[in-house]
């Protein structure tokens, strides 16, 4: 798949990684290249242990790694790390749910939405599973394999998935960083 | 540069009786009591400096405008879980922490969301002295955990770019995670030791050097740092700080600001250390910081030594003075 002209790439990311975080994009309805430049006007890669890392930035902190790259320098972040391509899957991380929601993209999705109601915050950010009847989705036929999932007020709380008894299973929720001791 | 070369210009503290009384009394090495003597030139601000040491410090924490459209959207959800914020008049988003909610700051779903950023007061003058404007391109040397770079990147408004250095792989992990955790966009992190960059000479419009030091001015909150640091120590400390400063202009535009921070009250780790760097150098000049009125003025002479008098437009902060850690800022232009 060619990456449209508005969207720039790095020579760093192969078509594969590309088209693996724009297929994840489009799980979520979010296909439109204008809302794709809003998001990422340029995506960055780097491989690191095994696993492909993407990064959405602007021209001028590309600019800069990619000075740091002719030097022999190997930047470990450029811009907003959006997930990894781990076998042509991609996990997107919880700086993406931040970007999406920050830009004012989540009403843009169609079928990727999971909003909690109050109890169910307070649940999904311990990392335990959401019942039922506390929250809804965007679309009750079809579910993508991951949701954003925001709570009371749009706030961005991660990502998750419904699971096999119809509660919301959380995949990354921001509650990881109390419980990774940051 | 030589060890020796540094060391000459260092004064050696002997430690009177009173200093050793006062040593003895709150549990300090007398060196450091015999430097704070010429410090505070007064035994009644001595004794309150010691005594703003012994009672601790408030928590302070700073907005985070990156993630939210307004502070007073902070204050109102951390009324509700029973914490006052009070508002520092002198420090854009700057809050004091007053009463106690259920739990910890860090544990509240606002923590989570990247609302606010935890962080002491003097340390927040850095960014504030430094003084970055959106599309600057900025250099935050020793950068983790991340509460310089995030401020940086809040004044900035995520427009620009930052390069954020440290050369601890570990702690830059908490570098990575406050990044992404407080909405920053425009920060590339490097780890690597900041005397070994080569090649980005003269490429930032401002570079803040947040030097490691002996974290005197820390003692409010670390109190064990009374009996861990010796005054051979402190001279090792400087040593590096020098070599780091003169890396730091390097990398500066002509033209270019640098902030030069440390968390120390020490005039060995800040005052002797641009003094030695201005004595050496004829491209850079002190110049005050415009966006800092608040502090008090550098030091231009310590125990019989005189330094640099355009010191005095550096900046000191003290506990029992403003209420906040020690630290130390001073903005150097390079001509």
């Amino acid at each position: 798949m060619q990456p449209p002209q508005s969207v720039r790439t790095s020579s760093l990311c192969s078509e594969r990684v590309v088209g693996c975080f724009r297929g994840f994009l489009k799980t979520l309805g979010l296909e439109d290249e204008k809302v794709l430049e809003a998001l990422c006007p340029c995506v960055y890669c780097s491989s690191r242990e095994g696993v492909e890392e993407v990064f959405c930035a602007d021209e001028r902190v590309v600019e800069l790694a990619s000075i740091l790259r002719s030097l022999g320098e190997e930047p470990i972040s450029v811009g907003t790390r959006v997930g990894v391509c781990r076998e042509q899957v991609f996990e997107p991380s919880l700086a993406l749910a931040f970007l999406i929601v920050g830009l004012g993209l989540a009403d843009r999705i169609s079928c990727g939405l999971a909003i909690v109601r109050e109890e169910g915050e307070r649940v999904f950010v311990r990392g335990m599973v959401v019942g039922r009847e506390s929250f809804s989705v965007a679309c009750e036929s079809v579910s993508p394999p991951l949701l954003l999932v925001v709570g009371p007020g749009m706030k961005p709380l991660g990502w998750g998935k419904i699971g096999r008894g119809g509660g919301l299973v959380p995949v990354k929720d921001v509650g990881w960083f109390v419980r990774a001791g940051y | 540069m030589e060890m020796r070369n540094m060391t000459q210009k260092l004064p050696s503290p002997r430690p009177t009786l009173e200093a050793a009384e006062l040593a003895r009394r709150f549990g300090y090495m007398p060196y450091m009591i015999q430097r704070y003597m010429h410090i505070f030139g007064s035994r009644e601000e001595l004794l309150s400096f010691l005594a703003a040491v012994e009672k601790g410090l408030p928590k302070y924490l700073r907005c985070n405008t990156l993630a939210l459209g307004s502070c007073d959207e902070l204050v109102r959800t951390m009324r509700e879980k029973g914490w006052e914020l009070v508002p520092i008049g002198w420090l854009p988003y700057a809050y004091r922490v007053e009463g106690g909610g259920k739990g910890r700051l860090s544990s509240t779903l606002e923590y989570l969301l990247g609302y606010f950023y935890v962080q002491g007061l003097g340390s927040m003058t850095a960014a504030v002295a430094l003084n970055p404007v959106p599309e600057d391109r900025v250099a935050d040397l020793a950068a983790a955990p991340g509460g310089k770079t995030t401020h940086i990147a809040q004044l900035m408004k995520n427009k620009g770019v930052i390069l954020s250095v440290d050369k601890d792989p570990v702690r830059t992990r908490s570098l990575l995670a406050n990044i992404e955790r407080m909405r920053v966009r425009i920060a590339v992190v490097l780890v690597e030791d900041i005397l070994e960059l080569r090649g980005l000479e003269g490429l930032f419009d401002r570079v803040l050097l947040d030097a490691p030091c002996s974290g005197e001015g820390l003692l409010p909150v670390k109190k064990e740092r009374k009996l861990r640091w010796t005054f051979e120590d402190l001279v090792q400390m400087h040593s590096l700080q020098v070599r780091l400063l003169h890396k730091a202009v390097e990398l500066l535009k002509p033209g270019g600001v640098l902030t030069y921070a440390t968390c120390s009250i020490a005039p060995e780790e800040n005052e002797f250390v641009l003094d030695s760097v201005l004595s050496k150098r004829v491209d850079v000049r002190i110049e005050r910081a415009p966006s800092l009125g608040v502090g008090e003025p550098g030091l231009v002479e310590f125990m019989g030594h005189r330094l640099n008098e355009d010191l005095r437009m550096c900046k000191r902060f003290y506990p029992h003075k403003h209420n906040s850690e020690g630290f130390f800022v001073c903005n150097l232009r390079r001509v």
